[in-house]
């Protein structure tokens, strides 16, 4: 029975079998550092199984940056969203797990996302920001969800938004209304 | 003699089929266009953001409508959506006989009041209107047009405020002026426009 599944030339079989090992170890090892730098979708984020980042190293090298703040127009007791792109140029992995706005007392962390054809939206105890990641806030997607702001969000003005970490660390950043694009 | 006639007649016919093939290819691509829901039996008493009564879909025989369905508490998919039906109207030229829905499947939140400064925010014109009306017609409007609901979060907010969000379905439809939905696509995607808008002038025309 063996006969069949290696025939009379096992040494070229093993050898077939070795080569086979190789690129079965060589592709895993690509799609491995090849992922290290990738841009994480909001599909991709759920389904990691997040846990807090370690923040026992954060001090000196840690840097994460925020970019391309914008949030979306709304009237005073209705609903808006800000968006942005966070980027951990830093060694250490983090977590942002709090914000705040000027524009309201209530301002969560949300993910959107399509499930069984239908839009879910989900509030988000912490999102995970490893070395080298780049995370995009923008519709869809994660959103910081502005709960019903005291006043008029009208295009042009600005709000203060800050970025709690679970390291400790804030960004503080005055963003404006209306999407730049 | 008889062979070269029945050869004659045979690639003739062979033509004439080819060519009407072709002509039945071509029309059905042009219009192929297949009933989703007809609505014609249906009647909805509803209200738009002026405190106007509307029925749908009476109101809008002989007029093409572009519906999109949206509650005014969703921060990111529903302006989606509505910022998609805009653009449509506005790649479209702003055709006075296409009128643009937002229907909300949020009525106890979403008054006319409510509607009227979600349209403020949006700065949309005439044609467009967002409708609203009582739980149990808008429960059998969404039930008609196949759009889904459930409640997602309910929550308490830290300074006290208890808000809710609705899982929802992402749909933006065309229904013709003889009251048939014939075109459904997903809302909220940056794509939808330039296809809907394709779609239209084609049916326009």
């Amino acid at each position: 029975m063996s006969n069949l599944i290696f025939p009379k030339s096992s040494a070229s079989a093993r050898m077939k079998l070795h080569s086979l090992f190789l690129l079965v170890v060589t592709t895993s090892l690509g799609l491995i550092l090849g992922c290290n730098n990738k841009i994480d979708s909001p599909r991709s984020v759920l389904e990691r199984q997040d846990s807090l980042a370690d923040s026992s190293m954060a001090g000196t090298d840690w840097n994460i940056t925020l970019d391309s703040a914008w949030a979306r127009p709304t009237k005073a007791g209705m609903m808006s969203a800000a968006y942005f792109k966070l980027q951990n140029n830093g060694s250490t992995p983090d977590s942002l797990v709090r914000v705040s706005s000027s524009a309201s007392e209530d301002v969560q962390i949300h993910l959107s996302y399509e499930k069984d054809e239908i839009m879910v939206m989900e509030e988000q105890p912490f999102v995970a920001i490893q070395p080298s990641e780049q995370i995009l806030f923008q519709p869809g997607g994660y959103h910081i969800m502005i709960i019903q702001p005291t006043n008029d969000m009208n295009e042009g003005d600005s709000l203060s938004l800050s970025l709690y970490f679970n390291s400790g660390m804030i960004i503080e950043r005055n963003i404006q209304v209306g999407n730049p694009e | 003699m008889n062979t070269s006639i029945k050869t004659l007649n045979k690639s003739s016919v062979m033509q004439w089929s080819l060519l009407l093939s072709l002509i039945f290819i071509q029309s059905a691509c042009m219009n192929d266009y297949k009933i989703i829901d007809d609505m014609n039996d249906a009647s909805f008493e509803l209200v738009n953001q002026d405190s106007v009564n509307v029925n749908f879909p009476i109101d809008f025989r002989g007029q093409y409508v572009v519906m999109g369905f949206v509650y005014t508490n969703c921060p990111d998919i529903c302006p989606l959506i509505t910022q998609n039906l805009i653009k449509i109207q506005k790649d479209l030229g702003y055709p006075a006989n296409v009128q643009f829905l937002g229907v909300s499947f949020d009525p106890k939140r979403d008054t006319p009041e409510v509607l009227h400064r979600y349209k403020e925010i949006f700065k949309v014109d005439d044609n467009v209107n967002f409708l609203t009306g009582e739980p149990t017609i808008i429960q059998t409007f969404m039930d008609s047009v196949r759009v889904r609901t459930q409640e997602s979060m309910r929550t308490t907010t830290e300074s006290g405020k208890e808000i809710y969000f609705l899982n929802h379905s992402d749909k933006i439809m065309v229904m013709n002026p003889k009251g048939e939905i014939i075109i459904e696509y997903g809302g909220s995607m940056p794509s939808i426009p330039s296809l809907i808008v394709q779609d239209l002038q084609s049916l326009i025309q």
